[in-house]
């Protein structure tokens, strides 16, 4: 079971198809250890379908978020009154980084340099991570020769 | 000496470099101040504002409050401290604020969205000549809220939206050693309503620009590589933000105001005093805190140039 959620009597576990197998394994889990567990599957994950979930919760939930894009539901969650420590997310998803020239946000597999796929920029990711943008902060890699001349 | 100099706000007070949180109680307390570079500076983000919009400003809706509090703040001490140049009338829920400066007339109904163009505090921000930071005082931290924000020095309004005090600090070298910028936060937090403390912090930029923001770090960045003993003098500047930290008595949430002043070194290098100061603190930079403020790559070249200045002057090391 992730860590942190023994506290919980009642969890929330929102879905969407791809990850509902996983989300299935979490639930049985859960309620194998006495939780009381209301599951929530989406063919994607929907920030409006989502807030309405998160909205008609009563209050001391947990929320589990499985799936891709689950930033939009964490942000309905904060403002219906989630605290951060009640939202877990589910911890397979790749890293992201922010680009710190256009703001796209890549999903990368590693912590060496890429390529911002909207602006093209080679970037190295840094260790200043924004749990708001889920996302660490990129960095432009210069050359040698950059500026000379 | 030029207006410049005469205004810029020297941080050194030692001849050593000390990172410290070295605020002061302002009395009165203010949150914004003129200088003679009002109307040019005030034009300049003007611009910054309509070519980058979504780079200069940003605000959560949940700063709303807080925002119109700030822009009636900002006005009243406009119009209070600087009445030759500003001045405000008001009729019930209805004002009126003039900037004489630049001849010009806003007239609002307070927390009225439909009566301003702009978001509040982009309204505010565009009369004075700092950046505007409304940091929302939150029960489990402060957290960055709004900001308008033309001026940053290698900082990304955007990325840090929505982050909380101590996570947008996380790259300045040494910021956890001994709890500090928990201690920092605690500070903050204690400010008292229509209270404003000030500090200098001080970096190092290439260029005379105001505006060194993370998302052209690509383009003004590699100017650092171009920095000899030769031109050392022109190019180099020494930045100084003033920053102010006024809480807000209405939403208690914390305004943060950053006024950026520039300095070439030639001028810089003119004044005995600070030239020595200038040079001792540089000197004992701790390597991290170079690398951080972007001096590293010229800093050899930097210090040639001001062991000549310093020679030069007669000025003992």
């Amino acid at each position: 079971m992730k860590e942190g959620l023994e506290k919980y009597r009642h969890v929330l576990v929102i879905t969407d198809k791809k990850h509902e197998e996983k989300a299935l394994r979490m639930q049985r889990e859960l309620q194998n250890r006495g939780k009381s567990v209301q599951l929530e599957v989406m063919a994607s994950l929907d920030v409006l379908i989502g807030k309405e979930l998160v909205s008609n919760q009563p209050i001391g939930r947990g929320l589990i978020i499985f799936g891709e894009g689950t930033l939009g539901i964490e942000r309905v969650a904060v403002s219906a009154g989630y605290s951060r420590d009640d939202i877990f997310i589910d911890s397979s998803q790749e890293s992201r980084a922010f680009c710190s020239q256009c703001h796209h946000i890549t999903i990368i597999g590693s912590d060496e340099s890429f390529i911002c796929e909207n602006c093209l920029q080679q970037l190295e990711p840094s260790e200043h991570y924004s749990t708001y943008h889920r996302a660490s902060l990129a960095y432009p890699v210069f050359k040698e020769t950059d500026g000379k001349g | 000496m030029s207006n410049s100099s005469k205004e810029f706000p020297f941080p050194f007070t030692k001849d050593s470099y000390a990172y410290s949180n070295n605020s002061i109680l302002l009395d009165p307390a203010r949150s914004v101040a003129v200088s003679s570079h009002y109307i040019e500076e005030v034009k300049l983000k003007r611009n910054l504002l309509n070519q980058n919009h979504e780079r200069c400003f940003r605000a959560l809706p949940l700063s709303l409050e807080a925002q119109w509090e700030v822009l009636l703040l900002v006005f009243k001490e406009l119009s209070t401290c600087e009445p030759q140049y500003f001045t405000l009338e008001q009729r019930g829920n209805a004002y009126q604020f003039t900037n004489h400066l630049l001849r010009e007339v806003e007239s609002f109904s307070f927390k009225d969205s439909s009566s301003i163009e702009v978001e509040p505090l982009d309204l505010a921000g565009r009369h004075v000549q700092e950046d505007l930071i409304i940091m929302g005082d939150r029960h489990d931290g402060l957290f960055l809220e709004a900001g308008q924000l033309c001026f940053p020095s290698n900082w990304s309004l955007t990325f840090v939206l929505g982050m909380e005090f101590k996570a947008i600090h996380t790259p300045v070298p040494g910021i956890t050693d001994n709890r500090f910028i928990e201690k920092v936060e605690r500070f903050i937090t204690r400010i008292r309503p229509n209270s404003a403390w000030e500090r200098k912090n001080w970096s190092v930029t290439i260029t005379n620009k105001l505006d060194t923001p993370l998302e052209t770090y690509s383009d003004w960045g590699k100017l650092r590589y171009n920095v000899t003993e030769a031109n050392a003098g022109e190019l180099v500047n020494l930045r100084v933000e003033v920053q102010r930290l006024y809480r807000l008595p209405v939403t208690n949430d914390i305004l943060f105001s950053i006024h950026t002043y520039l300095l070439p070194l030639n001028e810089l290098i003119s004044n005995d005093e600070w030239l020595k100061k200038f040079y001792t603190n540089v000197k004992t930079l701790p390597k991290e805190i170079a690398d951080y403020k972007g001096i590293s790559l010229y800093k050899r070249e930097l210090m040639t140039f001001l062991e000549r200045a310093l020679t030069q002057r007669k000025i003992e090391r």
